[in-house]
């Protein structure tokens, strides 16, 4: 659900959530019968999407208040050098397998980057898309682990 | 795999909004409704986020991602992403690609390698061509002079075999003609020996046999010289000579008989010998059964097997001296 307001550039996504969990739940007061109640959240939840975008369109922006950087770019928080000891720290930690498939998955770029896929797939024996989801896996515990690793290190720091 | 590569390419559009609404809505039905669609966009965020840090993205994709792509969570992530292409881009080639990229001319020549070092390897290699284009002729040479040899071994072997096999044969052969040589000398020491007994009986048969010849009809009394047979002492065979005449039979039977008519000699199937005009069947009589005395030998013809005819009786006399 979180994912429904990240990808559609809602920045406080957590707050949208319970928006969307709180008019599913007024409507079952009302005694409207959900079948599918996953469902019925996507499709409350992209209602509020449309809502905010319809929104943010109809607000008038100064021209000064028009970012001249990305938006994420303002909210870094974390210094780069912690992220790239932790990032070095729990690379090392991953598998001698894993810490190879990383690194070989993601070299290159274009379709360089295809080929080298493709052959990293054959010598592993598996099919390409067996691969991508298992370097996603690797990627993932690799990024958990570095959040991890982050939370540690700002703890320390304050 | 291009049904595969589609399905990223339609979960990156999703995540830059560039779908229709309709689609939109679809697609996320579908991808948060099944954890293996929800993967599949996980996965195509993570492509669009490391193609967005390699400046792969189009100005359009680019500045959507941007607009879209704001989250803190994401945010960190592009950070992670920027170190991660920072990392592969500092390494080494990785060994996947050199085996597949770089030909194995370029390999062998040390493309990559150090310019200084490129002439000692290549007279290194050039000696080991050599080295090894000398040790595959001598291996050649020493195959086929072996493969000769091993022929010649078995054509030796077979030679062998053969020979022994002669031998055997020839021993077996040897054997048996010296069988047949030992049976032959003891053949002939054997013919020897019977035609040694042969020539003593005969001249024991011509010593000790006295041929008689009778008629037919009886004797009248001691002093009738008819019909008389004189035994000498040291006889041992009398041949009794009947006188058949014209002797129609082909086969006759004889029964020399004493007075009492006993039978004391049997002689069935006697040919009959024609000499001086007239017909003889002989019958051979041991001296020993003929006392002094009378007596009669019955003749029969033969007419058909097992059926005779009585023809003669031919009484004598037997006498001693």
């Amino acid at each position: 659900m979180l994912r429904v307001f990240e990808w559609n550039g809602i920045k406080s996504a957590d707050d949208y959530v319970d928006e969307t969990i709180d008019r599913t739940i007024r409507k079952i007061d009302e005694g409207h019968i959900i079948d599918n109640l996953l469902a019925y959240l996507i499709g409350v939840a992209r209602v509020i999407v449309k809502e905010l975008h319809k929104n943010i369109n109809r607000v008038p922006v100064s021209l000064d208040d028009i970012p001249v950087e990305p938006r994420f770019e303002e909210q870094e928080v974390i210094e780069p050098e912690h992220r790239e000891v932790c990032f070095d720290q729990c690379l090392k930690e991953l598998t001698k397998d894993n810490h190879s498939l990383i690194l070989e998955y993601y070299e290159g770029t274009g379709n360089e980057k295809i080929r080298r896929r493709q052959r990293l797939a054959d010598k592993l024996g598996i099919p390409l898309n067996a691969l991508r989801i298992r370097a996603h896996r690797v990627r993932k515990s690799l990024e958990n682990c570095i959040a991890k690793c982050l939370e540690v290190s700002s703890a320390r720091n304050n | 795999m291009a049904q595969q590569i589609d399905q990223q390419e339609t979960a990156i559009r999703y995540l830059l909004g560039e779908l229709s609404e309709e689609d939109q809505t679809r697609l996320a039905e579908q991808f948060f409704l099944d954890e293996r669609k929800f993967e599949e966009l996980e996965i195509a965020e993570d492509e669009l986020i490391d193609r967005y840090v390699r400046d792969e993205l189009s100005t359009k994709d680019k500045r959507s991602f941007e607009t879209r792509m704001s989250s803190p969570r994401i945010v960190e992530r592009i950070e992670l992403a920027r170190i991660l292409a920072k990392k592969t881009e500092s390494l080494p080639q990785s060994q996947v690609v050199e085996n597949a990229d770089v030909s194995w001319w370029r390999q062998l020549f040390g493309a990559t390698g150090t310019l200084s070092l490129r002439p000692l390897f290549v007279a290194s290699l050039i000696l080991l061509i050599f080295t090894s284009a000398a040790l595959v002729f001598v291996g050649i040479k020493w195959r086929d002079e072996s493969r000769r040899l091993t022929q010649q071994q078995r054509q030796q072997e077979e030679l062998d075999r053969q020979m022994a096999e002669q031998r055997a044969r020839y021993g077996e052969l040897e054997g048996s003609l010296q069988k047949l040589r030992q049976e032959k000398e003891e053949q002939e020491k054997r013919e020897a020996r019977y035609q040694e007994q042969i020539e003593e009986l005969q001249r024991q048969t011509q010593s000790l046999a006295l041929s008689f010849t009778l008629f037919p009809g009886s004797v009248r009394g001691v002093s009738d010289s008819k019909n008389r047979v004189t035994i000498q002492r040291g006889v041992s065979l009398i041949n009794l000579d009947l006188e058949i005449g014209a002797g129609e039979f082909s086969r006759y039977n004889a029964y020399v008989q004493d007075s009492d008519s006993n039978t004391i000699s049997k002689h069935p199937g006697l040919k009959p010998i024609p000499r001086r005009g007239s017909k003889y069947i002989r019958c051979a009589v041991a001296a020993k059964l003929l006392r002094p005395g009378v007596y009669n030998v019955h003749v029969e013809g033969v007419t058909a097997p097992r059926e005779t005819q009585n023809f003669e009786d031919y009484q004598f006399q037997v006498v001693s001296r």
